[in-house]
């Protein structure tokens, strides 16, 4: 699936009114939009102390401290196309993080291969950076104790965007994301969709070709979900950005995405459509609240299977 | 030492905490240990820079960090003043680049003994802390009335002279132990060549194994 980046000036809508758009986010000038994202047999394992409190086991953790190892991935391919807005699911623990790191360099893979827009994240990260936008809903990049305005300039200085660039981008998230008002506020005196929204736009404004979203809607309500759902919708659909999402809000990422990868236990469990998770669902006798499966919340649906599969 | 070598040795220990808390102290860049144990290196690794390069212009806090600086420049001059002596124009250039040795020997402590914290996040998270007040404690010794056996150890294994006392007296042309005024500058080259190798090694680790404790606290705060 390919889609061309939009320069056009579409009327759009927003809270009621139809305007004009600002110029269109596009794509780094220049950047492959055919890189995609390629995970090959990747396995992922963690060490993890094991500590006893009474009696003889006080004695062990010292003299021969007990490890076990955990499988965080076990032998996970997959393949993302340019332009695709891929929701990435499954439950604590799954692997869902430690996927996102590794695709954005952050941690290495035990065995296996990472390929992102047709680079290695260990290799080329300051490469690929350029190119990558990267989003932890319990973390933000914003400098604290500085207003946004001066976060955004940070930006635009480290990232080397030009100015032509930056201007764009930074009108574009302004009226797409509504920060107009923000800017001018200290970090640390935004709420959380308040902050969300201005990472979100600090992650855009080097016109990104591939985001990585780890729970970006964690802890939001209503209107601020509602609000970040149809940008990241507006931005894969109109500019062609390849976004991968994760959220344990699964009518979100239904709403969002066309395909969904299920991870359960370090493995993919699932890959494909939400209409053929249903199907799958009706297949393995699964019965939810709603009289029609087709129609089932995906919620109720995805909970069942995994039900199944334990 | 006189009494007014010693206000200069107070001195320059003064200047040197105020240029490590001007240019290092901002997002804990001088305090490693307390990213690395935080698990705020990789705020780092989304960056296109290189960690050094992100490492060397993080830390800048002109305005709340250079209190030190300004009083203890304050009391150099107080203290040249008072020892009376003419003082060629390169004897500047030699001061500060002594204070700059001094600064890298403190980093170069603080890194290399900060690479624990990528093998023990929770022990060593406060790490470097320890070390860069430790040695700061004892640098404001003048080691001049001790024995040559306590001064040997105090400029080679555990090296607090160097960040005081013998850059004092090596920059008013009595270096102990007859050794030459570049000696610190030697150390700090080896400092950092271990710091380096065992900091690179630690990230290697870090990135293999990741931290799975981060805390926002601290994160260009």
């Amino acid at each position: 699936m390919s889609r061309q980046a939009s320069t056009d000036t579409t009327p759009w809508v927003t809270a009621g009114r139809r305007r004009k758009a600002p110029a269109m986010f596009t794509p780094s000038a220049g950047s492959p939009l055919n890189g995609g994202v390629h995970v090959q047999c990747v396995t992922k394992t963690f060490t993890q102390w094991q500590r006893e409190n009474a009696g003889k086991g006080i004695l062990r953790n010292l003299l021969k401290p007990q490890k076990k190892t955990v499988h965080a991935l076990d032998d996970v391919s997959f393949t993302i196309n340019p332009g695709e807005f891929v929701a990435y699911a499954g439950p604590n623990g799954a692997g869902k993080s430690t996927t996102m790191k590794l695709l954005a360099g952050m941690l290495q893979p035990t065995q296996g291969t990472v390929s992102v827009l047709g680079m290695s994240p260990d290799k080329d990260r300051i490469r690929l950076m350029k190119k990558l936008g990267v989003l932890f809903g319990n973390r933000t990049e914003l400098w604290w104790d500085h207003p946004i305005s001066q976060s955004f300039e940070w930006k635009r200085v480290v990232w080397d965007i030009p100015d032509d660039v930056y201007k764009r981008n930074l009108e574009m998230v302004t009226d797409l994301l509504d920060i107009g008002e923000l800017q001018k506020t200290f970090a640390r005196e935004l709420s959380l969709g308040q902050r969300m929204r201005a990472d979100l736009a600090m992650m855009l404004l080097h016109s990104p070709t591939l985001i990585l979203l780890d729970e970006p809607t964690l802890g939001l309500d209503v209107v601020a979900k509602r609000q970040m759902i149809d940008f990241l919708k507006k931005v894969n659909r109109e500019n062609g950005v390849t976004i991968v999402v994760t959220s344990h809000d699964m009518d979100d990422l239904e709403e969002m995405a066309e395909r969904i990868l299920m991870i359960s236990n370090g493995k993919i469990a699932y890959d494909g459509s939400f209409d053929g998770l249903r199907a799958l669902s009706e297949a393995y006798g699964i019965e939810t609240q709603t009289v029609v499966i087709k129609k089932a919340p995906i919620e109720q649906v995805i909970a069942g299977l995994y039900k199944a599969w334990k | 030492m006189n009494r007014f070598e010693v206000l200069f040795m107070l001195a320059y220990t003064t200047i040197v905490t105020g240029i490590f808390q001007t240019f290092c102290s901002g997002a804990n860049t001088g305090h490693i240990s307390r990213r690395i144990g935080r698990g705020q290196l990789e705020h780092m690794f989304n960056q296109p820079v290189s960690l050094p390069m992100q490492l060397a212009t993080e830390g800048f806090i002109p305005f709340s960090g250079s209190s030190n600086l300004i009083s203890g420049t304050v009391i150099m001059a107080v203290a040249l003043n008072g020892l009376d002596i003419v003082l060629p124009w390169w004897w500047v250039l030699s001061l500060i680049g002594n204070l700059i040795v001094t600064v890298a020997i403190i980093l170069g402590n603080s890194y290399f003994a900060s690479s624990l914290a990528f093998y023990a996040p929770v022990q060593a998270e406060e790490i470097s802390t320890f070390v860069i007040d430790t040695f700061g404690h004892i640098s404001t010794f003048p080691l001049s009335g001790m024995p040559r056996y306590l001064q040997f150890p105090l400029i080679t294994f555990i090296p607090t002279g160097l960040l005081a006392w013998f850059p004092t007296l090596a920059l008013f042309g009595k270096a102990p132990f007859g050794l030459s005024a570049w000696y610190p500058l030697l150390i700090a080259i080896i400092l950092w060549l271990f710091a380096a190798h065992f900091f690179r090694k630690g990230l290697h680790y870090y990135v293999k194994t990741g931290i799975n404790r981060y805390h926002p606290m601290g994160h260009r705060r």
